[in-house]
């Protein structure tokens, strides 16, 4: 793959994907500690 | 509880927070994340498009979807009683939002019997080698191999879609007759996790293939030259528009379920960035398989490409599937049955969203409003079964999209945030109970962002539309099923918003 290709894929996929996986662990942490009030 | 909570009828709720996210998630992701955004980022620019469609999503996307949000938990209605409760003058707009949806409905249950009857095919691979004329031709039965001059050529139902169409309605109909909890809920539960998994197969799959790097090269080399055309950022903010099923008034039902104590915001960014990650997903999939197939019929990417859509997923895919070295009808029926689980959870969003505001209005029963529902719409998708069901379909899909949904979109910005000017209370109502605070960027993309963004796609959409027939149709059938369609949903909700009746009244100052 050309590498400027492969740049725009990782941001992609950073930003997305990476993203998600943030609100995701933020969602499980907040779970918890509602959990344990 | 209080006297005006004890005065309302008993609403249905979700039976887990997870479940709420699921079926959020299933409404969001549709068939347009397989099928239209990869074409949408190959057309404007490559890698380059992503710059426009992260700013698209910060600053209209995920804000209007938290919006939704807000108004359905604040007013527990769905979108005509809430917007009643906003402003009294602005019902017909929630019923504009719901008869929208209605619309789309009756067209989208069509293409998951497609994708049922393609299952079917997919064992004994029963397109052959020309895909484009068994689809067209031989399966929709399309006058002269959908040459648009066939447009009125209405002709009979074709027997075997409308058994597949059936099928499709019975399942639809299952699900919804059984209720939030039960119904959408437990559906979302089981086809949410299990699409992406079969999404994740398919990536794996298209990406071991060879030429799976020239497809991606195609898709992601960024022409940064683009970023300077309007056309692009219009198209940015048009994808994340549909895509995020803002507008179509269900995530204001689907919000009105939750309990009174629970987190918006984080839900929210959840729904839409998974949106986001997975049509990203499907993209990389998608291309990496015309990769193959292009070095399969020794030519270049750009040339199988085609247009996306429903070109993409039945005559396109079929070509990619008979290509495969191995285990063809195994990777037929992962594909169909994927575009199936994400119509499916989509499909029942549009339909609730209908039953939440019949229901409502007239004081029916969950079956009786479903009956009543899917029953007429029943009638109606028999319409895009015939001979002439294509060019219908296509020509309903691009104006309730491009005139109905983006206007509804417009007008319910322009309502909250400078007609009945209560954007301060929806956003005090989502920090109130939310983790994540909504900030002044929310305010200034609701107030000035959006209105301008949307206004200028629909003057692009405009300016097209003027320019040429779309899709070489005749301008009778433009504006007698499109326009008319349109001018109909609207026609509709102006009556529905007649008689207009205080709904039942909750205590807003709970939380």
């Amino acid at each position: 793959m050309d590498a400027s290709a492969v740049i725009m894929l990782l941001i992609g996929a950073v930003f997305l994907w990476g993203g998600n996986a943030v609100v995701v662990a933020n969602y499980v942490r907040v779970s918890r500690s509602r959990r344990k009030d | 509880m209080s006297d005006i909570d004890q005065q309302a009828p008993p609403r249905d709720q979700w039976g887990t927070k997870l479940g709420f996210i699921l079926a959020a998630m299933g409404s969001a992701i549709g068939l347009g994340n397989i099928w239209r955004y990869p074409y949408v980022v190959y057309e404007n620019g490559g890698g380059a498009f992503l710059i426009p469609y992260f700013i698209a999503l910060a600053t209209a996307g995920l804000p209007i979807l938290l919006l939704e949000y807000s108004i359905g938990h604040r007013y527990r209605h769905g979108a005509p009683a809430s917007f009643h409760l906003i402003s009294q003058r602005w019902e017909w707009l929630g019923w504009w939002m719901a008869a929208i949806s209605f619309v789309i409905a009756t067209y989208y249950v069509v293409i998951l019997g497609w994708c049922l009857s393609y299952i079917w095919y997919s064992f004994g691979e029963d397109w052959g080698e020309d895909t484009a004329t068994f689809f067209i031709a031989e399966y929709l039965g399309t006058s002269e191999g959908a040459d648009p001059a066939g447009f009125w050529d209405i002709g009979s139902p074709q027997w075997k879609v409308l058994f597949a169409v059936l099928i499709a309605w019975a399942i639809v109909y299952y699900l919804m007759q059984r209720g939030v909890s039960r119904g959408i809920e437990m559906a979302s539960r089981i086809l949410m996790p299990t699409l992406i998994v079969l999404l994740i197969i398919i990536v794996i799959r298209a990406l071991t293939l060879e030429g799976a790097a020239d497809g991606l090269n195609v898709l992601f080399t960024p022409d940064f030259s683009a970023l300077g055309d309007f056309a692009v950022w219009s198209a940015a903010y048009g994808q994340v528009f549909f895509s995020l099923s803002v507008a179509f008034s269900i995530m204001i039902a689907y919000s009105s379920y939750l309990p009174r104590r629970t987190d918006l915001s984080n839900s929210g960014l959840i729904v839409g960035l998974s949106n986001a990650g997975f049509e990203f997903m499907a993209a990389i999939g998608v291309f990496a398989a015309l990769g193959f197939l292009a070095i399969t019929l020794d030519t270049e990417v750009t040339e199988v490409a085609g247009g996306g859509g429903v070109g993409l997923a039945f005559i396109v895919f079929p070509q990619i599937i008979s290509s495969l070295p191995a285990f063809q009808p195994v990777f037929g029926v992962i594909f169909f049955a994927s575009l199936l689980f994400a119509g499916i959870t989509s499909m029942v969003s549009i339909l609730e969203c209908v039953v939440a505001a019949i229901r409502e209005k007239f004081d029916l029963g969950r079956v009786a409003a479903v009956n009543w529902i899917c029953g007429v719409a029943f009638v109606i998708s028999i319409l895009y079964v015939t001979k002439g069901g294509l060019f219908y379909l296509d020509t309903v899909d691009h104006f309730v999209n491009a005139y109905g949904l983006v206007v509804a979109g417009l007008a319910e910005v322009l309502l909250i945030a400078w007609i009945a000017r209560t954007l301060d209370e929806q956003r005090d109502h989502l920090n109130d109970i939310s983790y994540i605070k909504m900030g002044p960027w929310w305010t200034v993309s609701m107030k000035f962002i959006t209105p301008v963004l949307l206004t200028l796609v629909v003057i692009n959409s405009l300016v097209d539309e003027f320019g040429e027939n779309y899709s070489g149709y005749p301008t009778s059938g433009l504006l007698f099923i499109g326009a008319g369609g349109v001018l109909l949903t609207l026609l509709a909700s102006l009556t529905l918003s007649l008689n207009s009746r205080v709904p039942h009244q909750f205590d807003l100052t709970k939380g």
